[in-house]
Parts: structure tokens; C-alpha cells; sequence
């Protein structure tokens, strides 16, 4: 219990430390914003809607601390350190070694997973990717369960495994590979004549997780302020669940490209664990001594995939998606590490000097990847909200166009209520029925063109006379402008 | 009964790997995309004659490099907030009202552009996350050493292990 509680003393620092103060542009998290107003509002988020994550990060919004935003970075926190602690698990487990190098292997590598760089990134934003760091993490250790588990399991693990599958695909539908490999490798364990009994019950627990989703038409139907695809009937639902917007940007990379992802992929790899990490991570996945080898080539199917999938996803922040990667790697990392000390000869030190050497070789990179990942500083996303709300005209119709000049307006205008007399309009969605109708809903002071194409700015002003001037924000290189038309 | 050269795969692999990510690292750290900039695309880009099924979160266009990380906002949009203030601009056939809500153009006064705001917040650059920091010369001159350690290693253990005691 000592070194768990070590990991978790030191994380915490260290998270709480480089946490961003509230909504946040860092560590590529433009989309804090929608997120964390879609959970103040029990809103929709953008496709694939994420309840599960919507409704923990609500919870979280109840804390007595700080405001929304930073309650929902803390849920991020907490998600990255629950991680970091069930890997160290996982890796106890898999090293299967009660001795010191068990120990000093499964706690270095668990503490090197929480201070890469990009899992750090996420443990300090509000986003969805630690919470669905958390779930690849146990639903790996269900697959080791089911590939070393005895004949006899009961329905009722079963059940509740497949609970905790379907939850995590309404965090994040990625996980859908990690729920696949599952699902195979428990048939293929599973005795004969006993499987069609043991997938029904996986198959029914996924099922109940799933009525996650049954949070989108139900709160959909309720008109929240942030509510992408509004949800309530079939085809609203499918749109937001299958992910329409984005489904072209999954293996759309243009060929052209992917040399240079590859590079960056190493590059990257690089930059989590260190040369001394990467080759530790190898040498693990090629010698590392466990029972659970059949499992280990496993994972390296499993982060292939991963990889396959991040590099191919066409958006610039895609690399997000390789955190199941650098979590497989850190069991990998933690078989070389256990493997290397038993090899090492116990005499003279010598063992005590390479885990000595273990420990200060990664630990090398730290203040550098923290300077980097410190969201603690940012306020960027703060302070052009503030600016924006405190300068905008009355009854000013505030068109924005991209993630950055929307979601940070989103928070302070929709979660914390200000500016009222304003009206935010995000003018890519206009395209949208479903955008202009809750625009409607949600201003009724406000007409909406129902046919908007050139010159929105033009339509709303004549739509709107009686309202204050439409505002274009822009965020040219690194000021914020309002441009607003204003009738003479 | 297995061959003295099968027990080189292994390590040789391990080498492979290991050399493999340093020279794939050592080149271009940028996670290249097409499709926008650094600032994600959740909020969907479109073209002004899309229909909203041809809408997506990306295009593959270059970004158009107008700051906004986008790549397909339509710049002919931008085309009457030119700041300068009080110079009425009457509209024009492009931004003709056609829709049955908007009263038709001759009833609208010339709207002037006013910059309401000016800039005053400074935005830094985005925090570096993606690509390794510069590498300084020793670097590779270490990783050299690291993998000829390493290499050595392995191959010293696995001979060891086929070793019939």
C-alpha cells in the first residue's frame, strides 16, 4: 500500500501543480470548453455526445472548489491517477513478483506512464482522454483475466465486465477495440459449451452500459444550452453517436502524409519515455519473464492497431489517440526493467545501481516535459472570453467560427450565465437545421435566416434590426478582434 | 533442435526496434496533417455551397492560414468587415437576401463597419506538445553507445540462457 500511495502523493503534486486554471486552449484542449459547458448544462457535447465522461464531470461540478472549469480539470486529474494506479496493478499482476524488483519495476514504470508528456497533457485539461486512458487500462485487466482465468467464471463477473465495457463506450468509442479483443478472447477461453451462455451475459451487461446513451434524446428533449445534433429522434441520435461530422476524418489521412506521422510517431514515442524507456520497453516486450506471454503479444496486436488508427485519423491533434499505446508500452517498460534487474548479478551493488540508474535515466526529461505540458499559466482562453463579453455591444449577436473563438465563449455565457443580453452564434453550424432550430429555442428574441449561405453576417443584421450589432470575432495570429456591423 | 543463428532473431529484432524508432525519431517531428491547424476542427468546416451532408470536421484543404486553425471557412464571408470606420458599404448581389424572412435589400440602410474592440490581449504561442525537443549533438552519440550496450547485453544473456550448464 506504501507505493501505491507514494504514486498517488506524487502525481497529485505534480497535476496539481500544472493544472489549468479553468477552460483552456493548452495542451491541445480547444474542446475543454464544449465539455465542460456541456456537463454544467447537462448539455449534448460535440459527436460521439460522451455522456459517460458528461455525467462523472457533473459530479465533479459539485465540488466547493474553484469554478466548473476547474472542477472538471480535476476529474481529469483524478482519471489520470486512478490510471497510473491500476496499471501499477495490472503490472504487478503481469511481473508476478512479490520480491523488491516486482515492486521497483511495476512503481517506476507506473510513475513513468504519469509523467509522460501526453498522458500529463490530458491529467491537466478538461478532455476525455484519461477517463478512457482509466477504462483501457481495467478492460486490459479483463482480458489478462480471461486468458488466465479458470474454466469456471462466474456470469455474474461477466456481467458486470460487460457494465463496465458499455460505460466506457459512452466515454469514448475508441475503446471499441480494446471491448472486441475482449469479447474474442473470452470465447475463444471459454469452454464450448458454456460460451453461448457467457457471451450472452457479456453481451447483456455492454448492453446496459450502453443506455449511457440514453442520456442524449432525454436531455436533448429538455432543450440544454449546448446540445450538438439535438438528439430527440433517430436520425438526430445516429448523427451524434456515429460521429457524422468527423466519420470521413477516421483513415482519412492523405497518403502523402503518413511518412511523416510515422516519424512523428516515433518522435513522439521518444519524447514520452526516454531512449533508456523505449529500449527498456522493447527488451520487455521480447524478453520479459511472465507467465502471461500469450498476453503481452496481445498487447503489441492491440497497440499496433491504436497506432494504425492515430495515424491515420485526419486532425492535427489525432496523436491524443496513442495514450492505450504509451499505456501498453509501460507494461512493456516495466517487464524490461523486472527482467533486467534479475539478470543483473546481485554482488556488489551491482542490482542496486542499476535500478538506481533506472530511476534517474527517465527521470532526466521531467522538468523539460513539465515546462511544456504546464496549463497552470494559461489563461489565454480566459482572458479572450472575458474580453470579448466585456466589450460586445448590447444585445450584441456574437458570430464565431471555429473551436477556439466558441467553446471558451460557450462556458461563460451558457455555464456561468454571463452575458445574457448576448447572442452566441456559431456560424459552421448555421448550416445545420438542427443549429438553427435550437438557436431559436434557446434565444427566442433572436431570427434565424432559414437558409443562411453568403454573407451571414448580412442576413442576421436584416433578420435581427431590432437586436444589437452582429459581432465577427477573429483571432488573427494572436489578438482577438470583434468586427461588428452597426446600422447608420 | 534449433539452429546457433535462431537465437540472434531475438536480439536482432530487439536491435531492429530499438534503431528503428531513433532513425524514424530522428526526422520530422511534426504529426502532419492536411486537414486544419493546431487548433482542432470540432466545430464542423464547410464550404458556402455545401448542403449539410457534405459538411465534415475536415476537408483536406490546405489550412488557409488565416490564424483560426480552420481550413475551409469561407474568406468571402470576411469581405465587408474591412475596419474602416464609418465608410458605408451598400450591399451587394452576393449578399442579396433570398431567404422569405429577410426583408428584401432596398429596405436595409447602408451598414458602415465599426471595429468595436481593438486587440489588447496577447495570445502566446500554444504550448509545444507534439515533436521531441531539439536534439543536441550528443544525443545520437549516446544512443549509439546505449544500443551497442544493449545490443551486447542481449546477445551476452541470451547465450548465457543457451549455455547447457
Amino acid at each position: 500500500m506504501l507505493l501505491p500511495g507514494l504514486l498517488l502523493l506524487v502525481l497529485g503534486l505534480v497535476y496539481s501543480r500544472t493544472l489549468a486554471p479553468g477552460v483552456t486552449w493548452a495542451n491541445a484542449g480547444t474542446d475543454s470548453g464544449d465539455l465542460i459547458t456541456a456537463a454544467a448544462t447537462l448539455g449534448i457535447a460535440h459527436p460521439t455526445g460522451y455522456p459517460t465522461y458528461l455525467l462523472l464531470a457533473r459530479l465533479f461540478q459539485y465540488l466547493p472548489l474553484g469554478d466548473p472549469a476547474l472542477r472538471t480539470n480535476i476529474f481529469s486529474a483524478c482519471m489520470a491517477m486512478l490510471t497510473v494506479l491500476w496499471v501499477y496493478r495490472l503490472i504487478r499482476r503481469i511481473v508476478a513478483d512479490p520480491g523488491w524488483s516486482g515492486l521497483f519495476a511495476a512503481g517506476v514504470a507506473a510513475l513513468g506512464l504519469g509523467l509522460a508528456p501526453l498522458f500529463w497533457s490530458q491529467a491537466v485539461i478538461a478532455e476525455v482522454h484519461t477517463l478512457n486512458a482509466f477504462c483501457a487500462a481495467v478492460i486490459l485487466s479483463f482480458i489478462l483475466s480471461t486468458l488466465t482465468s479458470q474454466p469456471e467464471i462466474p456470469p455474474a463477473h461477466a456481467r458486470l465486465q460487460g457494465l463496465f465495457v458499455g460505460l466506457a463506450l459512452g466515454n469514448h468509442v475508441t475503446i471499441a477495440l480494446l471491448a472486441g479483443t475482449w469479447l474474442f478472447t473470452s470465447s475463444i477461453q471459454t469452454p464450448a459449451q458454456q460460451r453461448v451462455r457467457y457471451l450472452g451475459q457479456q453481451v447483456l451487461g455492454i448492453a446496459t452500459g450502453l443506455l449511457v446513451y440514453l442520456y442524449l434524446p432525454l436531455r436533448a428533449s429538455a432543450h440544454p444550452a449546448v446540445n450538438w445534433g439535438n438528439p430527440v429522434d433517430l436520425s438526430g441520435f445516429w448523427w451524434v453517436i456515429s460521429g457524422a461530422p468527423y466519420r470521413d476524418l477516421a483513415f482519412g489521412l492523405p497518403q502523402m502524409f503518413l511518412s511523416q506521422r510515422l516519424a512523428a510517431w516515433a518522435a513522439l514515442l521518444i519524447q514520452q519515455f526516454g531512449w533508456v524507456g523505449v529500449s527498456l520497453g522493447f527488451i520487455g516486450l521480447l524478453y520479459g519473464q511472465t507467465r502471461y506471454r500469450q498476453f503481452v503479444g496481445l498487447t503489441a496486436i492491440i497497440a499496433i492497431a491504436y497506432s494504425a488508427f492515430a495515424l491515420t485519423y485526419n486532425t492535427a491533434d489525432s496523436y491524443a489517440y496513442l495514450l492505450p499505446v504509451y499505456l501498453i508500452f509501460t507494461l512493456w517498460i516495466a517487464l524490461g526493467i523486472h527482467t533486467l534487474l534479475r539478470v543483473c548479478p546481485q554482488r556488489n551493488y551491482s542490482r542496486l545501481a542499476l535500478a538506481l540508474l533506472l530511476v534517474i535515466l527517465p527521470a532526466w526529461p521531467v522538468p523539460t516535459n513539465a515546462r511544456q505540458v504546464d496549463a497552470s499559466a494559461d489563461r489565454r482562453a480566459m482572458d479572450y472570453a472575458r474580453q470579448v463579453l466585456t466589450e460586445a455591444p448590447d444585445q450584441a449577436i456574437v458570430l464565431t467560427t471555429s473551436d477556439l473563438d466558441t467553446f471558451p465563449l460557450w462556458y461563460y455565457h451558457y455555464a456561468l450565465a454571463e452575458r445574457p443580453d448576448m447572442f452566441v452564434v456559431v456560424e459552421p453550424l448555421l448550416e445545420f437545421p438542427w443549429y438553427r432550430e435550437h438557436l431559436r429555442i434557446s434565444y427566442p428574441a433572436l431570427t434565424v435566416p432559414e437558409q443562411p449561405g453568403m454573407g451571414r453576417q448580412e442576413q442576421l443584421a436584416r433578420a435581427n434590426p431590432s437586436l444589437g450589432p452582429v459581432c465577427r470575432v477573429e483571432l488573427i495570429d494572436v489578438s482577438p478582434r470583434l468586427h461588428c456591423l452597426l446600422e447608420e | 533442435m534449433s539452429s546457433p543463428l535462431s537465437h540472434l532473431i531475438r536480439p536482432t529484432v530487439l536491435v531492429l526496434f530499438i534503431a528503428g524508432v531513433l532513425l524514424l525519431g530522428a526526422g520530422s517531428q511534426t504529426w502532419a496533417t492536411p486537414a486544419q491547424g493546431p487548433f482542432g476542427q470540432t466545430v464542423p468546416t464547410f464550404t458556402p455551397t455545401a448542403t449539410p451532408d457534405t459538411i465534415t470536421g475536415g476537408g483536406g484543404g490546405e489550412d488557409d492560414g488565416d490564424g483560426d486553425g480552420g481550413d475551409g471557412i469561407p474568406v468571402a464571408t470576411l469581405q465587408i468587415v474591412t475596419p474602416v470606420a464609418g465608410t458605408g458599404i451598400a450591399p451587394t448581389a452576393t449578399i442579396t437576401p433570398t431567404g422569405t424572412m429577410i426583408p428584401p435589400a432596398t429596405v436595409v440602410p447602408t451598414t458602415p463597419v465599426v471595429e468595436v474592440v481593438t486587440p489588447t490581449v496577447p495570445v502566446p504561442a500554444t504550448l509545444p506538445v507534439t515533436g521531441a525537443p531539439t536534439t543536441p549533438f550528443y544525443v545520437p552519440v549516446a544512443w549509439i553507445i546505449g544500443l551497442l550496450l544493449v545490443t551486447g547485453l542481449a546477445l551476452t544473456w541470451n547465450a548465457r540462457r543457451h549455455t547447457p550448464s
